[in-house]
């Protein structure tokens, strides 16, 4: 798997981020709360001004970060998404390190961060490459360096049922559950995508949910007979098309496995962002500490 | 360095109009160019899109560290291998204190980078440069040079004369006037005044040569900026303290290179 399906769509996502981008795809008042707490036990102890490596251009991880008086670096491939997502931020930082660069061939000294954090990161990052990246944060973090990131993962339990079946569910959500329809439709895409995952390539692939809604999908935009539902995928539809987004994904306990090669497992919790639970276990936020 | 930062953002803006000695010409890269290995890595202080050109014709990789976005993002455009700027890393950061590898760079390139810096933070810029390049690596850079024997009037008049004067010339050659021998450093503003006196002392005739020049200087040139220079003597015994210059050459294809002279350092 290739850039073109893992960091690439970002540059588009750029421009439709702030109008239809929402939890659990980005951090909710929740998140940046768990975010805050975890920031403030990096830095126990510490008699200077502590680091944070962030990865990606999230307003959300870099105004917390600034709150928490942490020296803020961020890293992000794409131009498209820092110019955007520095654009709505709540505070402007003129102190921050801004660097578009690689991920997995991280720029910075040895040992230089006291924290690194990221909002659904890993799954960015194709399979292939996710020990690289791992290796590369242990190596610019401190030697108790602490990592902070929502992880995406697919719990045991998910129920992968017949995207029929998770159409209707999403039919009979009452309607003021939402604060906006943006949330809904983030997470019947999250719903959705999960029925993509293949478990061999350890892969979520967007392209397959037209596939498997194809009866619906006319052209460049979604049919349906429900008004509501209708509203939602076109929503979806608008966020994320062309629909060529691929993340790398691995059942919980694979990723815990992985991440633990790497760092002890502090922490791990599965927010209440969304209407379905199984959802919100597919976001747990992760306290790492360096091994 | 702070206050600096709108005149960075102006100068993002009209890069496209500057010409050397504003900018290093290609005598200056050739000079570069021949002490340079293919595949090294390279880190650009600033933005100059003739020193990432160079990195990229030279198969580098190459990491560019600006003040500002803007900056990279405006010059990105003027360079010769532009769809090669994709593949740039960017660091938008302070030159004395960035988290950039250490021992890593082969080349550090800079274009008149030492006079950005206020002459009681050079240790510590010099101290950063060391510490990011390999023990073999060079630190190369164009400097300032000021010519004392450069008269106010006589450049004023000079350029005035030309039909169509050199502009970012003629602001190269004030810099020697308008030098503050005391403060160590220069702000091109004090040429506005100049040229205004120079147009009250001429007769009413002879005004519009003056008049042009004046409208064409703060044209291009409508920043607030100072530059923090020393006398040569004493910006080298500063240099050698923590380099050692391996040389130092003027390229010879325009007419003021003998006041930019490009640097080669080697780190002690």
């Amino acid at each position: 798997m290739s850039k073109e399906t893992f960091a690439e769509p970002w540059k588009d996502y750029a421009k439709r981020w702030q109008k239809y981008y929402r939890p659990p795809g980005r951090p909710s008042q929740s998140a940046i709360a768990e975010y805050r707490r975890h920031l403030r036990t990096a830095k126990r102890g510490l008699k200077r001004k502590p680091r944070v490596l962030i990865f990606g251009s999230t307003p959300e991880l870099r105004d917390v970060a600034y709150e928490e008086k942490y020296e803020v670096t961020f890293i992000d491939l794409n131009l498209e998404m820092i110019l955007a997502m520095t654009s709505i931020m709540k505070h402007k930082n003129p102190n921050e390190i801004v660097v578009r660069g690689n991920w997995c061939d991280l720029p910075f000294q040895d040992h230089y961060f006291d924290a690194a954090m990221g909002d659904v990161v890993l799954s960015n990052v194709p399979g292939n490459l996710q020990d690289r990246f791992l290796k590369e944060i242990v190596r610019v973090l401190k030697n108790s360096g602490y990592f902070i990131s929502k992880i995406e993962v697919v719990p045991k339990d998910f129920p992968f049922e017949d995207y029929e079946v998770v159409l209707n569910k999403f039919k009979k959500v009452p309607a003021d559950f939402y604060q906006d329809r943006s949330c809904m439709s983030i997470e019947l895409l999250v719903y959705l995508h999960n029925l993509t995952f293949n478990y061999k390539k350890k892969l979520i692939d967007l392209s397959l949910i037209v596939r498997g809604l194809n009866k619906y999908f006319k052209k460049d935009h979604f049919v349906h007979p429900d008004k509501k539902l209708n509203v939602l995928l076109n929503d979806m539809w608008q966020m994320w098309q062309p629909m060529k987004k691929t993340w790398s994904v691995s059942w919980e306990v694979e990723v815990e496995k992985q991440i633990k090669r790497y760092f002890k497992i502090l922490n791990k919790k599965v927010l209440a962002d969304c209407y379905f639970r199984c959802n919100d276990q597919c976001f747990p936020i992760w306290l790492m500490q360096v091994k | 360095m702070n206050s600096n930062i709108n005149w960075f953002k102006k100068i993002a803006d009209q890069w496209h109009i500057y010409r050397e000695p504003i900018i290093p010409s290609f005598g200056e890269v050739a000079l570069m160019k021949k002490v340079m290995r293919t595949g090294a890595r390279v880190l650009v202080l600033g933005a100059t899109p003739r020193y990432r050109d160079l990195g990229h014709e030279l198969k580098c990789e190459v990491v560019a560290c600006d003040m500002n976005l803007e900056m990279l993002v405006s010059t990105s455009r003027l360079m010769k291998y532009s769809y090669k700027s994709a593949a740039e890393t960017w660091v938008i950061a302070n030159w004395l204190e960035t988290p950039l590898k250490t021992n890593y760079f082969d080349y550090i390139l800079g274009d008149f980078v030492i006079s950005n810096i206020p002459l009681n933070l050079r240790s510590q810029f010099y101290l950063e440069i060391k510490r990011l390049l390999k023990k073999d690596g060079l630190f190369i850079t164009r400097h300032i040079m000021l010519d004392h024997n450069l008269k106010a009037s006589a450049v004023v008049t000079h350029y005035a004369d030309q039909k169509d004067p050199n502009i970012c010339e003629f602001q190269f050659a004030m810099q020697s006037v308008v030098w503050n021998k005391k403060l160590k450093q220069f702000d091109l503003r004090s040429v506005r005044q100049i040229i205004k006196q120079m147009i009250r002392k001429q007769a009413l005739s002879n005004r519009r040569k003056y008049k042009i020049l004046y409208q064409r200087f703060i044209a291009d040139y409508p920043f607030e900026k100072t530059w923090f220079q020393d006398a040569e003597i004493n910006e080298e015994k500063k240099l050698k303290k923590y380099f050692q210059i391996t040389a130092k050459k003027h390229a010879s294809d325009h007419r003021l290179s003998y006041l930019c002279p490009v640097y080669f350092l080697k780190k002690k």
